[in-house]
């Protein structure tokens, strides 16, 4: 009998929940019930059925309450929640902008915190990331680096991966940009449809499986393995052939000598948003090397074009690997290097630091070295979650003076200090709660709608990591009771009733001041940062370039007679320059490698011909037709233009930076002269221009040379003028069409596209506005409630006052000068903040807005206007009150 | 009449207590309306209703003696009360007057 026992944890469960009065019948039936069973049945089924019972047990009626039912005040828990919430009913306007005003805080920390989380993941999704590493390469002369790239020798990558043990793979990625221009044509055969396709990168053909990039279509492990092969993205599927599942179809390339056609081999998955490696295309390098006229005719040692991954083994030290690889690079080039003075340096660089930690002269990934950016943004974020969390002291603290009863009567029923304490802490948790429920609500609102306007990536997968919500529970409680404390004592420190005499004398008022000094000034340095950073933007966008960039379209050059041979190319450019230059609205048209703005120039060592090959400079290179200094204006300082029938790399325009480093003397002397160009080229120096910003204002001006080459028509610039702009550009465009009918048109103007080098500094302008908007917003909620407790204080001051015959002058000098000081010393230091902050901030761009008091003057007027309009109803209202209503209850 | 409203499975407890006159507690209040309804009666939902019964003051209940059959737990016996004896007349009532309140063509429904 002993074992046919009912089961001990449901009946413990049944003891625990079950009221008292019913208990001891209700188990009774239900033994009674198991007794039956266990006989009738098996143990089994009986233990099952008394589980089932329980269970089924757990409902109203049969639960007892679970309510204190002991309203001493030694068991406060309930009793503080239920006061809480009805102080919150009663005193609305307070519970709003209490709760609200965190709740704006914590919705700030919550969107930069995704933001964080999206940059600090950059690259963080390839399953080997541990053992990924980029080869950086740096060049040196006399021990000083002169360059730095993320790019290397297509046949270091080669020789490494057949030599170095502990290399597990290595793949080579280059960029379609490197081949001169700026992309290439793809057609589809079938239907003749073509585009321009710039990110297009080519690579070896282990690239999808080293970092894991994924296929909807095709096998990773073939998709590249011929060099006929092309892996598209889906949405360029869709584009060219209007389905997904394109495998085996086939692509036309049109670009000089890497034309072909190439079969699609795979269909890419969306590549994670936080790769710096960003393509739609990728051919295979195997095609590459082996078309390509320059990469065919060197043995692989010419061209640094080449961005080179390399997974390492297990158990590889990647500082023997870096050894090894700057060994190979001494065998082969040592004797080259140490005659031109140069020395090479390989790094290997983790992938995942790629995004945030390195500054390269030429790097493959778009957006680098923003960890400055990043942390300056974090602490933009962090200010603002710190001035809505004083702004809950401030508030916390003019309430807890008003709630001085309500500890009295809690006093004089017995209440302890520390019990008051504890309720004020509780309420702190319960108000930091709700605020972020409130803060979480309005992140996800808000989130898409914060991407779009600030054109930034939110991480939006935050919210399924468990390590989030732990940080968030920490915040909350580690806020809570820091910044529930100060509140607290001042509470649990109320005298009782009897002893309440001049409470509202220095109770908290001090503190409150400082904390609005705090707010303020907090306010201030974030106007003035949005302010600097908008002048900052302005003056870049307004400064004069040297450039004519207004009215000059950019075509991208056709691509498609490049395969028939140069002549062809060069007949028909010339055709099509006589027929739209017949339109008078055509000004100019010019065709050359590159265009202001963009951004990778042709790039090698050079030196003024008689000096020695020790004194090669690194220097650009941009190629031109004589009308490319027509179109752009630029301003000739000594010597001439190229003359019409200029021959390619016949002469050189240079500009004053140029002559500089060349040690050519004056412009004038340089006229004449010879440059050697990556140590066998000699070119003339027929012309000298004034120096010209080729790009940014973020940078200084570079030397820079420009060659004569008549067929290189990569862009071709055609200044406009007149009044119809609308007619011209098309027919420019209809002239295009009839000369190149298999070449895409694709047109911009050269300011729009000069001007989006600003975007990044305008998205972080935007973010600084929107966050200081918000600091101010608080801020304003707490300087509200300050006045208007100064104002209430001092009401009775006021009637008095009015009554002996005071004017509404005297009487607002009164009620604001508390204000008015604190809010001058705030802009005062706010002010010596900024210059230290925003000074250090402008050294990041070469030309720079000065630090002048108008800087600093509009930012402080914006800021009196809000805190005046704030404050001024409150005011005015007290000024103008009656005095028998103040003074009539005494 | 809202002051005797039953549900359904209360009217049906309050009927077999009456039925099981002097007899009524958990077990057999339950074996009872399983073997005559045909239906699965929870220990929980009975107790909840007899409490709520009970509380209406419909029944009244009186501890029995303990026995060692249930492991020395008295057994609660229900008894109907007049005001209960009332609620099931009018709940009756109320049925029957509806009943014969329907016309008469609207039950010759031919089933099948």
């Amino acid at each position: 009998m002993n074992n046919n026992q009912p089961p001990k944890i449901p009946l413990r469960f049944l003891r625990w929940f079950c009221r008292p009065d019913l208990l001891k019948y209700i188990e009774g039936d239900l033994i009674e019930l198991f007794e039956e069973n266990v006989e009738q049945k098996s143990l089994i089924i009986a233990r099952l059925l008394f589980i089932w019972e329980v269970v089924k047990l757990f409902r109203p009626g049969i639960v007892k309450s679970f309510g204190s039912r002991n309203l001493s005040l030694g068991s406060l828990g309930v009793l503080h929640v239920k006061m809480l919430f009805r102080g919150l009913a009663r005193d609305k306007t307070y519970a709003v902008t209490n709760i609200l005003g965190l709740a704006v805080g914590f919705t700030a920390a919550l969107i930069i915190y995704q933001f964080l989380s999206f940059e600090f993941n950059y690259d963080s999704s390839y399953p080997n990331k541990d053992r990924l590493y980029r080869i950086n390469q740096s060049s040196l002369r006399n021990d000083e680096v002169v360059n730095q790239e993320s790019f290397t020798w297509s046949a270091l990558g080669e020789e490494a991966k057949n030599t170095i043990s502990g290399i597990k793979e290595l793949v080579r990625v280059h960029p379609v940009k490197y081949l001169g221009g700026e992309s290439l044509v793809v057609s589809n055969p079938f239907d003749q449809s073509s585009y321009y396709e710039k990110d297009i990168l080519y690579v070896d053909e282990g690239f999808l499986e080293v970092f894991d990039f994924c296929l909807v279509f095709g096998d990773a492990a073939n998709a590249l393995s011929s060099p006929d092969q092309v892996v598209i993205s889906r949405e360029q599927a869709i584009k060219y052939f209007q389905k997904e599942d394109v495998i085996g179809e086939i692509l036309r390339v049109h670009g000089g000598s890497v034309s072909g056609k190439f079969k699609v081999g795979g269909v890419l998955e969306e590549l994670p948003p936080n790769s710096h490696l960003k393509f739609d295309m990728l051919l295979p390098m195997s095609f590459l090397l082996s078309h390509y006229g320059a990469y065919t005719r060197q043995d692989g040692w010419g061209w640094t074009n080449f961005a080179a991954y390399i997974l390492l083994e297990e158990s590889a030290d990647h500082d023997y690997i870096s050894s090894q690889l700057n060994d190979i690079v001494d065998k082969r080039l040592g004797n080259e290097l140490k005659q031109s003075g140069e020395q090479v340096k390989i790094t290997l660089q983790p992938v995942t630091d790629i995004h945030l930690h390195s500054s390269l002269d030429t790097d493959i990934a778009e957006n680098n070295n923003e960890l400055g950016k990043v942390l300056l943004i974090a602490t933009i974020g962090l200010i603002t979650l710190i001035i809505a969390w004083l702004n809950y002291v401030n508030l916390s603290i003019g309430k807890a003076l008003t709630r001085a009863k309500e500890i009295g009567v809690k006093k004089s029923l017995g209440a302890f200090q520390y019990q008051l304490f504890s309720q004020s802490i509780l309420e702190s948790v319960i108000v930091h709660l709700l605020a972020i429920v409130i803060g979480l609500v309005f992140t996800f609102l808000l989130s898409s709608q914060i991407q779009q306007y600030l054109q930034i990536k939110l991480d939006n997968a935050v919210w399924t990591r468990p390590g989030f919500w732990l940080v968030l529970l920490l915040v909350l409680l580690i806020g809570a009771f820091i910044f529930g404390a100060y509140p607290a004592f001042i509470l649990s420190g109320i005298k009782s009733k009897i002893q309440q005499v001049g409470l509202f004398g220095s109770g908290g008022i001090w503190m409150r001041r400082g904390l609005i000094f705090t707010q303020l000034t907090l306010s201030m340095v974030l106007i003035t940062g949005a302010f600097l950073v908008s002048q900052q933007i302005a003056y870049m966008r307004s400064k004069s370039t040297g450039v004519e960039m207004e009215q000059v379209l950019v075509l991208s050059g056709p691509m498609s007679l490049a395969g028939e041979g140069g002549t062809l190319l060069k007949k028909q450019h010339q055709l099509f320059k006589k027929t739209i230059l017949k339109n008078p609205n055509v000004r100019a048209i010019s065709g050359s490698s590159n265009i202001p703005s963009s951004g990778q120039l042709w790039q090698g060592n050079m030196r003024k011909m008689g000096a020695l090959s020790t004194s090669n400079e690194l220097g650009d290179a941009v190629f031109i037709d004589a009308d490319f200094l027509d179109v752009y204006d630029l301003e000739i300082v000594a010597g001439h233009n190229f003359s019409p029938d200029i021959q390619d790399y016949e002469a050189l325009i240079i500009n004053e930076k140029a002559v500089e480093l060349f040690d050519l003397g004056d412009p004038h002397s340089a006229i004449g002269q010879s440059v050697i160009l990556d140590g066998t080229d000699t070119i003339r120096v027929d012309g000298v221009v004034k120096d010209f910003h080729w790009s940014s204002l973020h940078s200084d001006i570079k030397p820079l040379i420009l060659g004569s080459m008549t067929g290189y028509n990569v862009n071709l610039s055609i200044r406009i003028g007149g009044e119809s702009i609308k007619q011209t550009v098309e027919f420019i465009e209809d002239n295009f069409r009839a000369l190149y009918p298999n070449d895409p048109f694709q047109s911009y103007f050269l300011d729009d596209r000069f001007n989006r080098q600003y975007n990044s500094d305008e998205q972080f302008g935007k973010l600084v506005s929107l966050f200081s908007g918000l600091a101010v917003f608080i801020a304003c909620i707490g300087l509200f409630s300050l006045v208007s407790f100064i104002a209430n204080q001092k009401i009775k001051e006021i009637g008095i006052r009015k009554v002996l015959g005071a004017n509404i002058t005297n009487l607002l000098s009164i009620l604001s000068r508390d204000f008015f000081s604190i809010l001058f010393i705030a802009i005062l230091l706010a002010s010596l903040i900024s210059i230290y902050v925003g000074g250090n901030w402008l050294e990041n761009y070469a030309y720079r807005i000065e630090l002048s008091p108008y800087l600093f003057l509009i930012p402080a007027l914006i800021l009196i206007t809000i805190t005046l309009l704030t404050v001024s109803h409150k005011v005015i209202s007290a000024a103008l009150s009656n005095p028998v209503d103040s003074l009539r209850n005494e | 009449m809202g002051k005797f409203q039953l549900g359904e499975f209360e009217e049906i407890v309050m009927l077999t207590v009456g039925v099981l006159f002097g007899n009524a507690y958990g077990v057999s209040i339950k074996k009872e309306i399983e073997e005559r309804q045909g239906r699965n009666v929870s220990v929980g939902a009975l107790q909840s209703a007899l409490k709520r019964l009970e509380d209406k003051g419909y029944l009244t209940s009186y501890e029995g003696e303990s026995t060692s059959e249930r492991g020395g737990r008295p057994k609660r016996y229900f008894n109907i009360t007049a005001q209960g004896k009332n609620a099931i007349e009018e709940t009756r009532k109320m049925r029957n007057q509806l009943y014969d309140a329907i016309p008469k063509p609207a039950l010759d429904v031919k089933i099948g």
